[in-house]
């Protein structure tokens, strides 16, 4: 489309002041269009999404791969649900034992740390609930355990997925704590040595 | 058979018209510098906060160290220096030359090599880390993207200051830009789908419908930082909360753009996001999507608030179709400050 060289009298810019429109190419034109469209490809190929969508995706994951924008923007949807951490026990060589969780609040700090490591337990979940590969996950696990083997130098290490339910209004009402056990519900994801 | 014909034709020449309005009518770039400058920032406190924990994402012995993160990816594109250096004193160096780049973003210090490299070390570092991402880096990569386009660095910036500084006149306010149009526009419509679709993909959960979706969320300990559960004993004001949220989320595509409406709708994301940054514990994410939502406050706003003027304000007549002589001189002098 051919920019206009007039003023179009209803027309403002973002400002709110009527301005005139400049002359631009026309591939500024299809350059924009195509990556509005790229953008809104990204939540519509989303599952369950149509074949269309899907092959929309197809043609433009590169682009949106590379310039991080593939987001679906599903955020809190379809419904808040329960949090996942990851709980492991480990065991050093001098027969002590040590036990940790994350996202723990006690430790990372600030925030945003904790944001990021509460992400790590999520998203493996996320992934087991998405349909990836076990291998993918195994990958993901024995990675979490070779990094807790190695920063407290332990021998062995056991790690357990912790899915924290969340509880019903009248339950809360009833003097039940957020953080009661009976919400844990604990699914174990294996044990690592350092040999292995 | 000729009322179709005109009707085609008016509307391929209406929708070119408001296409070319829309998209490429100049304004003042006052908007786009203040989303830098919290860009800017947020880029610099994100990765400031991956300077704690270093080893621990980055490190050969990361949660997710680079052969897991390849062994997971499931797209060949997401590229990342990462994947090519491997010393741990080279890695450390690059991060702290990215930390200078994000200050030189915010301060508005050679801005438009350094909008360029923001956006690319911003992208980098996401497709090294997929698994410890939220919504705050998908806003900061959005929007050191298309900072990239406008000339963000013609106000409010050390650019300008140093200008002001050489030039033996007083400097003209900065030039309103196409460039800076096209920059803005993108970031409002992508905040529109973003928003259409954060809304309508929540029409799936029932927790949506029967008004208990924001109990789920206030009831959740790992994201809980202010205690909120004392809501339990007003079951409506949550069933309101809820049915407001995703009210506002699915019509914001729409009630953004009318004037009249434009006001209402941005100062509803205020205490939205506020919400989520002061009760669920995400500050940064709550803030960066309010910066986003700077992108419909209009420069006009902007300066008065800020006391400054634009070269706008300062002509007495509308900017020319054809830029007369002394505009031209400006707006050379604007392409070189960006």
């Amino acid at each position: 489309m051919n920019a206009l060289r007039t003023d179009p009298p209803n027309v403002t810019s973002p400002g709110g002041s009527p301005a005139a429109t400049i002359r631009v190419p026309a591939w500024v034109s299809v350059l924009i269009l195509l990556h509005v469209a790229a953008v809104f490809i990204a939540p519509c190929s989303v599952s369950p999404s149509s074949q269309l969508s899907r092959a929309a995706w197809f043609a433009v994951h590169p682009y949106l791969d590379a310039a991080y924008l593939n987001h679906g923007y599903h955020f809190f949807a379809p419904e808040p649900g329960p949090s996942h951490l990851i709980r492991y026990e480990l065991e050093r060589a001098d027969g002590t034992t040590k036990r940790g969780f994350f996202p723990d609040r006690q430790q990372h700090w600030p925030r945003l740390l904790y944001h990021r490591h509460f992400m790590l337990s999520e998203h493996l979940n996320a992934l087991a609930e998405s349909g990836a590969s076990q291998e993918q996950i195994d990958v993901c696990i024995a990675s979490f355990a070779r990094h807790l083997l190695n920063e407290h130098d332990a021998q062995t290490v056991r790690l357990y997925l912790m899915r924290h339910l969340l509880p019903r209004p009248d339950e809360v009402m009833s003097g039940m704590r957020l953080d009661d056990s009976s919400l844990f519900r604990e699914k174990p994801l294996g044990t690592f040595s350092k040999d292995s | 058979m000729d009322l179709i014909r005109d009707y085609i034709r008016e509307l391929r020449r209406e929708t070119t018209r408001h296409w070319n309005a829309f998209w490429f009518t100049p304004t003042d770039p006052a908007t786009l510098a203040v989303i830098r400058i919290f860009t800017g920032a947020m880029l610099f406190y994100t990765h400031l906060v991956w300077l704690l924990d270093f080893e621990a994402f980055f490190g050969t012995d990361a949660w997710l160290n680079a052969e897991t993160v390849a062994a997971i990816r499931t797209s060949d594109f997401a590229w990342s220096h990462f994947w090519i250096v491997q010393s741990p004193q080279l890695l450390w160096g690059l991060h702290f030359a990215a930390l200078g780049v994000f200050a030189c973003l915010a301060l508005g210090l050679w801005t438009r090599p350094v909008s360029v490299l923001a956006y690319l070390i911003a992208v980098s570092y996401a497709h090294r880390v997929p698994m410890a991402l939220f919504g705050l880096d998908q806003i900061n990569c959005m929007l050191a993207m298309y900072l990239m386009i406008g000339p963000s660095g013609a106000a409010f910036s050390l650019d300008r200051w140093r200008l002001q500084r050489r030039s033996a006149t007083p400097l003209l306010p900065a030039v309103p830009s196409v460039s800076a149009n096209v920059s803005i526009r993108l970031m409002q419509v992508h905040l529109c789908i973003l928003y259409l679709f954060a809304g309508v993909s929540k029409l799936k959960g029932a927790a949506w419908w029967d008004g208990t979706a924001l109990w789920l969320a206030v009831a959740n300990f790992e994201y809980q930082s202010i205690d909120m559960t004392w809501l339990v004993e007003w079951p409506m004001v949550i069933n309101f909360l809820t049915h407001i949220t995703i009210l506002w989320e699915v019509s914001y595509c729409a009630l953004v753009w009318p004037r009249l409406t434009r006001p209402l709708v941005i100062l509803l994301a205020i205490p939205l996001h506020m919400g989520i940054a002061l009760c669920l514990g995400m500050t940064t994410f709550g803030l960066i999507m309010l910066v986003a939502n700077f992108s419909f406050v209009s420069p006009a706003l902007v300066r008065r608030i800020l006391g400054t003027r634009s070269k706008a304000e300062d002509t007495t007549i509308a900017i020319p179709a054809a830029p007369a002589p002394h505009l031209v001189r400006t707006r050379a002098a604007s392409r070189r400050l960006s």
